[in-house]
This record gives C-alpha cells, structure tokens and sequence, in this order.
C-alpha cells in the first residue's frame, strides 16, 4: 500500500517534471552525462593539458606530484568551462553549421540554461581549487584566460572581426604560462615565448580548416578571413604567419633559454611546417578541389604543436638528468 | 529548436529512458563529489606537510 503511494507520488513528480519540461520550448530530456562531457571539447582539452603539462615540467624548481597534478586538473577544468560557456552562447550558430550541429544544445540533448551552469560551476571551481592548493598567480591567470576564450573571443572578436583568430588564438595560449606559474609562482621569458609559439601557430592552423570549412562560416555569418578577405590573402596570410612562427619558435634557443636538443628539432619541424604552409598559400583551389594540401597542413599542424612542445620539455627536463 | 516533437512522457518506454537518465545523472554527479573530497583531503594531507 505504502510502496503503490510512493510509485504513484515518483510517477506525478515525474509527470510534473515532464509537464515543466514540455512547457519550455527545445527541451526534451535531461542530459546524459555523455553530453556534460562533450560541452568541454575533449578534443581540444588534450591539447591544451599537454601544453600545460609541459609548461609545468619545464619549469625551474619543483612541486608536489600531487599538487601538480591539481594545477593541471584545474587547466583542464577551466578549458572544460569555457568550451561549455563558448557553446552555451553559440548554439544557434552551432545549429547552422555542419561540423558542429550535433553539439548537445543545437542536437536537442541538452537545455541551454543548464550548459550555462555547468560552465560556470566548472570555471568557477577550477579558478577557485588553483588558487587554494596551488597559488593565486595561477589561479588569476586562468580566471583571465576563461574570461578571454568566453567573452573577448566569443562573445565580441568572433561574430566581429576577420581577426577573431588572430587575437583569440591568445585564449589557447596561456595553458603553458599558468603550468610555469604553478611551480615558479612568477612569469618570465620562456613562458612568455611559449604563449606567443601558440598566439602564432593559430593563425595557420585555423585558416588551414577555414579554407575547406569556409561555407559553414558564410552561412551563419561568422566573419572569418576566407570569406572577408578573400581566399587568395587568406593563403597568403597562411604562410605569411607560418615564417612569424619560425622566428617565434627558434627565438628561445637563440636567447639562450633552451639547448640545441630543442633547437634543431624546433628547426626540422618548422621548416617542414613553412613548407607544407607554402603548398597552400601559393595554389589556387579549382571547382572540385579535394584541398589537400589544406588537410594535410591542419593535420600537422596540431602534431606540430605537440611536437614543440615535447621538445622544449625533452631539453629542459630530460636532457639535464641524463647529462647529469 | 521549437520544431523538434515532444517525448510522450506517458509511454513507459520514454519514462524508462527518462529515468535511466536521471540515474545515470545521479550516479556521476555522486562520483564528482567523491573525487572532489578525495580531492581535498589529498591536497589538505600535502599542504599541513604530513606527506611530501
């Protein structure tokens, strides 16, 4: 008897939560957990802990493993809540486009208000556990850099500027600064190079996947260079930004910063990156055109980054203790 | 988004799936704050210096 009034109670409730969720326009049923999951861009957060990663183990001084392990899980954390704020406000562009309409929000999986929260619980506690465990500089930075990806970059750059890459590319950028921060509780030269090494490769990067994904953008009306300026400049602007990128690259081992393990991997990698950036900058895309050398540019490009980045760790962490 | 049906909550396939959603909601939110006390205690453990 007790047990059929707590069924029939569970299926009114159930009724009532399914009567406010009809009322409210676009949402069908709640989340899965597989949805809170891709609101973060796992894709990009491997990314962006890797160049955390390596920022922290490069490093002077040491941490605690554990604590360490804190600041890159805040990194990630902070990336995962400004990725769900990004496609909080960009869902009904995410609708229009291709490569993102099946995105929780525009799929219908997921009501925006509670992408909203997520975000900013996920952003909030990742500022708020760095700056505890491990320390306010970190913390500070990171609370910038969530603040620079969700408004700077999405709400004004993006639907504003052919340049929203250029200076939004600052936003991906600061992963190695806050793992440096981490350790040595200041900022100084090498990381500020390894930020610009990201703020330059994005650029060529990007515009690689806006030339083959540049209808998507003109028909939701995001301003990116291949449509605004031309397919043409956006090529060459493509390798333009790739010979920035080497003299970026080589900068820390001309300085003295980094040994000569670095310098010549960081040279090998960058000359095969001008030259595949050179592919495409100096061709013409026919009708038809399967852009390959586009492809095969955005494809290496992230290797690229990779690359670099366990370059710069192999000669600042690895290389001493085996010379030692 | 206003154009997509609305699930039949009365049919007891759609309030199955409704409620496996809820559960597995449930369940993961349970994990995340376990991890996040674990969480704590490791890092109160290393700060007062009793480990490391």
């Amino acid at each position: 008897m007790g047990s059929d009034r707590c069924m029939t109670e569970a299926v009114s409730q159930i009724q009532g939560q399914s009567a406010a969720m009809t009322a409210q326009p676009g949402v069908l049923m709640p989340a899965h957990w597989r949805d809170f999951w891709a609101l973060t861009k796992p894709g990009v957060i491997r990314l962006v802990v890797f160049t955390g990663l390596c920022g922290l183990l490069a490093a002077p001084g040491s941490i605690h493993p554990v604590i360490g392990f804190v600041a890159i899980l805040c990194i990630a954390m902070g990336a995962g809540g400004a990725a769900a704020l990004n496609q909080y406000y960009e869902s009904d562009l995410d609708a229009l486009m291709k490569r993102t309409a099946n995105r929780p929000i525009p799929a219908g999986r997921m009501d925006r208000e509670a992408a909203l929260q997520f975000g900013l619980a996920l952003s909030g506690f990742s500022v708020v556990i760095m700056g505890l465990a491990v320390n306010w500089l970190a913390a500070a930075i990171l609370a910038f850099s969530v603040f620079y990806y969700a408004v700077i970059y999405t709400i004004w750059l993006k639907p504003n500027t052919p340049q929203n890459i250029v200076i939004g590319g600052g936003a991906g950028a600061f992963p190695p600064v806050i793992g440096w921060a981490a350790v040595t509780g200041d900022v100084t030269m090498l990381p500020i190079l390894l930020f610009s090494i990201i703020f330059f490769w994005t650029p060529p990067h990007f515009w690689a996947l806006a030339l083959f994904v540049k209808m998507d953008y003109a028909r939701v009306g995001i301003p990116m260079m291949p449509n605004v300026a031309g397919e043409k400049s956006t090529r060459h602007q493509v390798f333009g930004y790739s010979l920035v990128l080497l003299a970026t690259v080589m900068a820390p081992a001309a300085l003295g910063l980094v040994g000569w393990t670095y310098g010549i991997s960081a040279f090998v990698l960058s000359a095969i990156f001008v030259a595949l950036a050179a592919r495409v900058g100096f061709r013409t895309a026919g009708e038809g055109d399967s852009l390959k050398p586009e492809k095969q540019l955005f494809a290496y490009s992230i290797v690229y980054l990779f690359l670099i980045f366990a370059a710069v760790v192999v000669d600042r962490a690895v290389v001493p203790v085996i010379a030692a | 988004m206003t154009d997509r049906p609305t699930p039949d909550f009365n049919d007891p396939q759609v309030l199955a799936q409704l409620r496996a959603r809820q559960r597995s909601r449930a369940l993961f939110m349970a994990g995340i704050l376990v991890a996040l006390c674990v969480l704590f205690y490791v890092i109160t453990i290393v700060k007062i210096g009793v480990w490391g």
